[in-house]
């Protein structure tokens, strides 16, 4: 054989290697590899083996929602904790993504920099200061995570409140939250919708000032839920429901004990417990899946052309309450349906 | 052997990757939309450069203006990168005292992944432009540095002999017999170098730009548009591929004199 031969040989071995390895299954019959994202509401999703019942599960740290998403479509994990944007954009991309629990909402909130003296909740004000800077051709700057839970949070609120974000104000995509405090702390945006636990930061370091939670719109407080695959809830249901199970189990221990929430935050992010603490002010624990909002979601999303395609049909089909029911003994009605 | 076989020799591998490519993402075995195939790649690639039908949304008929803010961060970081570790490179590799200075300092910086410099680059520069060419500059200065410290170290002690005993100077020494010696080394740091600050344009356009390759990459990942995902590779990799051959091209014109005496005049 050839140099010239064994090279090209080489070459399509290790391609069909590639081929078959990203073609593997994921599910054992009852193990669940199960992702979460890195964020104060996400991190508690590490509790879960422990509260595991008739399932194993192996809770894994992604550094973002869109790293779980993509394991998960790509069958390298089972289930997924992801944001309700992130079910939206998937199923209007055509994969096969089913919500079966939500997890813990809220986490959002619009912080000002120094400069900026608005009292909180002091809509009119806010609006008066948008009005003052474009008259001035200083329009002011409005930052967040484009396609992020707050960005929908932030837009839909200042929508509510007569605030256009595309015509009003300077819209800036900073993608990354951690360097949201830095960019208010430098002046270079004048207000941010971030995510916990960097708002709690930024006001326990006085780099800015709260102004508004932004959940007084249609898509209400939702932050994220736990979606799997219909191939795994077709070959493996008990070991869905078991994980469900475990979802609800650290919900409800999430709304009584705080301290391992802390706990786990400290461990995985070594924020300090105050500010970890803090955070869990705005953060609600809830399994429910909140079928209206989650349609004003795609609605929201598709206005403002993050997605091409009405999926709301599919949103609605692709809530499975089946799993929660059976876990929580409580009809769908009163879980969000 | 001819060009035009030496042509099909070089497209063997891309095509037969992209062909293999094309079958197995409209096999089934994966969603079409997780590992779209070439072929909508490419279309996708073609909206956002002419924009013919705005498959690639808010991005179509922007390629242009993206490569464009890419390649000018890439300029900027890049042309930093030249200027500063060619300089330093010849001091430290000349003079012994630049080198005992400042080149254990440099050395423990080396090694430090550009990445990880992301959140002193927006406390020191703020957001947009300036802390993306900060990290391109530092993608593409070590390997420069490097490389001129070798070729200045390594060039021929008989070649400055001679020219000290010909009553040459240092800077002349410096101009005419070091600077010239180690082009090679010093071509061969700008060559991995462009390729450094090319990768670093992905990691720099995070850092809230609003256009970019890498921005476009990484927003895109968030919409999960595989599609102009990988087109965005492609771009990168192409202009990567376009500014290498441009250097080889200042590479070949300026070691004429190698021509005849290396491996790489062989090849043609």
């Amino acid at each position: 054989m050839t140099f010239r031969s064994l090279t090209l040989t080489t070459v399509t071995a290790a391609f069909l290697a590639l081929s078959a390895a990203a073609t593997a299954q994921a599910a054992d019959a009852d193990k669940v590899k199960l992702g979460f994202a890195k964020c104060a509401h996400c991190l508690p999703m590490a509790l879960t083996p422990e509260l595991a019942k008739g399932v194993e599960i192996e809770a894994i740290n992604f550094n973002s929602g869109n790293d779980v998403l993509t394991a998960l479509v790509s069958k390298s994990i089972d289930m997924a904790q992801v944001t309700y944007l992130h079910y939206i954009t998937a199923l209007d991309k055509g994969f096969d993504v089913v919500a079966v629990s939500g997890q813990v909402n809220g986490g959002s909130e619009i912080v000002v920099g120094k400069g900026i003296t608005l009292k909180a909740d002091d809509w009119d004000g806010l609006k008066k200061l948008i009005a003052e800077r474009k008259e001035k051709g200083e329009p002011l700057r409005v930052a967040a995570s484009r396609g992020n839970a707050q960005d929908i949070h932030m837009r839909g609120a200042l929508q509510k409140h007569g605030i256009n974000v595309n015509k009003d104000v300077q819209f800036i995509n900073i993608p990354n939250p951690s360097d949201h405090a830095a960019a208010l702390q430098r002046g270079e945006v004048d207000v941010i919708c971030t995510v916990e636990p960097f708002a709690s930061q930024i006001r326990q370091t006085g780099v800015g000032t709260h102004f508004a939670l932004p959940y007084d719109q249609a898509a209400g407080n939702l932050t994220n839920l736990i979606v799997t695959r219909s191939d795994v809830i077709k070959e493996h249901p008990k070991a869905v429901e078991a994980t469900v199970g475990s979802v609800v189990a650290l919900v409800d221990k999430l709304k009584s004990d705080q301290t391992v929430w802390v706990d786990v935050i400290n461990k995985y992010t070594g924020m300090d417990k105050a500010v970890a603490a803090e955070a869990l002010k705005n953060a609600s624990p809830d399994y429910a899946i909140h079928k209206d909002s989650t349609l004003a979601i795609a609605t929201m999303m598709r206005e403002l052309k993050y997605i091409s395609n009405d999926v709301t049909a599919a949103a609605e089909k692709n809530l499975d309450y089946t799993f929660l029911e059976a876990v929580t003994k409580k009809p769908k009605s009163e879980l969000g349906f | 052997m001819t060009a035009l076989s030496k042509s099909w020799e070089r497209a063997v591998v891309p095509l037969f990757i992209l062909a293999a490519w094309e079958v197995f993402s409209r096999s089934g075995f994966l969603p079409a939309a997780l590992l779209p195939a070439p072929s909508v790649v490419l279309h996708t690639w073609g909206d956002w450069m002419f924009g013919f039908d705005e498959t690639s949304q808010g991005n179509t008929g922007r390629w242009f203006a993206d490569a464009l803010s890419s390649a000018t961060r890439v300029a900027a970081g890049y042309g930093i990168a030249v200027v500063s570790g060619v300089l330093l490179g010849i001091a430290i590799g000349w003079w012994r005292w630049v080198e005992r200075t400042v080149e254990p300092t440099i050395q423990m910086l080396r090694p430090v992944p550009p990445v990880s410099w992301i959140p002193l680059a927006i406390i020191w520069f703020g957001i947009a432009n300036k802390p993306a060419i900060f990290l391109v500059f530092l993608g593409a200065f070590f390997p420069i540095l490097m490389n001129t410290i070798h070729g200045v170290k390594t060039a021929d002690r008989n070649l400055i002999r001679a020219a000290s005993m010909m009553g040459a100077t240092e800077q002349q020494l410096l101009r005419h017999v070091v600077f010239p010696a180690a082009l090679p080394s010093i071509f061969a740091g700008l060559r991995i170098g462009i390729g450094a600050a090319w990768m670093l344009t992905v990691t720099a356009e995070m850092v809230a730009v609003k256009s970019g390759l890498g921005y476009v990459l990484w927003d895109s990942y968030y919409f999960l548009r595989y599609d102009l995902v990988l087109a965005a590779m492609a771009s990168i990799g192409l202009l990567g591929y376009a500014t290498d051959a441009l250097i080889k091209v200042l590479m070949s014109a300026a070691l004429h004199w190698q021509h005849g005496s290396t491996l790489q005049s062989r090849e043609g």
